[in-house]
């Protein structure tokens, strides 16, 4: 479902991405684990179509994510590092909005149904700004759900969040999973990482320096739990 | 997908977070302060001294009043917003991530820019006309508006997208928007400046604003700045359409 190639990305003389390699399946949930400013977010931007890589190629449904960018669009479902909602906005309006850009019939019903999924039907028609943490959170991520995307990309989805709320989204994101759509997900939490996907890639410093299933990774890199290679590995050793 | 699709829904959470913006007393006193000293300052204080060829010197600047506000507030608000959705509130990248095509984009921004322009040339004439100026009834005024603010959101959107912060739209405000206030007739006609200097006046789209605000009916010289100003509104909406369509991080 996702084919990444050699892709590179810089900022100016930053390098954040410098060949990243990375086939994903359909259906499958891949967690992406490495270090702060290691590239996990311009790797999704680079997936969201918003950035363009310097080099290689992106495929999301076989579709270039340069050339087909509208194509690869009508696929993902993207929630971001920040919660970009309209803050003087309710969760209902956001909703909406969001419902017409994608131009969902019976909006209205859709939105009160996934109000209603995500919990938040007391707090719906108050503006986002007065929301918790974790009410946003949820919201964004219901967002991305709204036009049924068949590959959801989470950028750090509970990062900040209490352990209860961070339990809450897990038990979400499983329902996703289950329901068969693609799942990239970015996190510092290990344990999340561990919960959630199938298969996980290390990346340090814009290069993948590891890859495959939780056990693998441990049986490859010695334990003896996943944390201490991922604490290993992004700080440089292993590999 | 029809080239449309998303225009509505951009355009009324525009209108969404515009009403809010109404509602705030500031809004209003804010839009309305610098017209105000200006058709004071200008209008009741220097403009009892000035004598124009026809008529008094506020029925002169109400209308250009008008187009000033017309053209900083669509402008401005197109501009800053785009700005603060994309680097403060990073809700530029939901509608650029959605399946749309640049049209319905630039359509619903610039018919909302077009909104926010045109009520705040409607609150300038409101007070004008409580100082005593009398519209003409033609259509000349409205059309000219319509094109005006048009012309404006879309360059707004051009500025917001291209650059890089708020810093550098301001450079705009500064170095382009606010000139043309001053040099491109609102305050005197053109006719009183050197040659030199009233004729490259003539490129600029203010200019041709005021040209139009002022006629009373549909003139050769009306019809000729409105063509101008129609001119501007589709070369200035097809860059906008072309910001959006390369629009990368
Ligand atoms: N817009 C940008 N301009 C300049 N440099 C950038 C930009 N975005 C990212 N970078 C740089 O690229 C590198 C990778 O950043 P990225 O945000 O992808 O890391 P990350 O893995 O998501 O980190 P974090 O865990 O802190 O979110 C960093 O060195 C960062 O400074
Ligand atoms: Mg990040």
């Amino acid at each position: 479902m996702i084919e990444i190639v050699a892709a590179t990305k810089s900022y100016g003389a930053a390098k954040a991405l410098c060949g990243v390699d990375l086939t994903i399946g359909a259906g499958e949930a891949f967690g992406l684990l490495g270090p702060n400013g290691a590239g996990k977010s311009t790797l999704v931007r680079l997936l969201a179509t918003l950035s363009r890589p310097d080099g290689g190629h992106l495929r999301v449904g076989g579709h270039d994510t340069v050339r087909a960018a509208s194509r690869v669009k009508r696929l993902l479902g993207v929630v971001f590092q920040e919660n970009n909602l309209d803050r003087d906005l309710s969760a209902r309006q956001n909703l909406l909005f969001h419902a017409g850009l994608y131009g969902l019939g019976r909006a209205a019903d859709r939105v009160a149904a996934m109000i209603g999924r995500l919990g938040l039907s007391g707090a719906a028609d108050r503006p986002v700004g007065q929301l918790s943490g974790g009410q946003r959170r949820r919201l964004v991520i219901g967002r991305a759900l709204l036009p049924e995307p068949r590959v959801l990309l989470l950028d750090e989805p509970t990062t900040g969040l209490d352990p209860a709320v961070r339990r809450e989204l897990w038990d979400l994101i499983r329902h996703i999973r289950d329901g068969g759509c693609t799942i990239v997900l970015t996190t510092h939490y290990v344990e999340e990482a561990e919960a959630l996907c199938g298969r996980i890639g290390i990346i340090r410093q814009g290069r993948m320096a590891a890859l495959g299933t939780p056990d693998e990774l441990v049986a490859r890199f010695g334990g003896p739990r996943l944390e201490d290679v991922v604490v290993r590995l992004g700080a440089g050793g292993g590999a | 997908m029809s080239l449309l699709d998303g225009a509505g829904p951009i355009f009324r959470r525009e209108m969404l977070l515009f009403r809010i913006k109404l509602a705030r007393p500031t809004f209003v006193l804010s839009t309305m302060v610098t017209p105000l000293f200006y058709m004071v300052v200008f209008g009741l204080g220097l403009g009892r001294q000035v004598r124009m060829a026809d008529g008094s010197y506020l029925s002169f600047l109400v209308p250009g009043l008008m187009g000033m506000a017309a053209m900083h507030n669509a402008f401005a608000w197109v501009a800053s917003g785009i700005n603060i959705a994309r680097f403060y509130h990073r809700t530029w990248q939901v509608v650029m991530l959605a399946p749309l095509s640049p049209v319905a984009v630039t359509a619903g921004t610039v018919a909302a820019g077009m909104v926010r322009g045109l009520v705040a040339a409607l609150l300038v004439g409101v007070a004008g006309a409580v100082a005593g100026w009398r519209p003409s009834p033609t259509l000349v005024l409205p059309a000219t508006l319509l094109l005006e603010t048009a012309l404006f959101a879309a360059f707004g959107m051009v500025v917001g997208i291209k650059t890089k912060g708020a810093e550098e739209s301001s450079t705009y405000t500064n170095f382009l928007i606010t000139p043309m206030g001053f040099f491109c007739g609102t305050f005197f006609p053109l006719s009183n400046l050197p040659p030199w200097l009233a004729a490259p006046m003539h490129l600029l789209p203010l200019t041709h604003a005021n040209i139009a605000l002022r006629e009373s009916g549909l003139s050769l010289l009306a019809l000729t700045s409105l063509a101008v100003l129609a001119l501007f509104t589709v070369l200035l909406c097809g860059w906008a359409c072309h910001a959006v369509a390369g629009y990368r991080e």
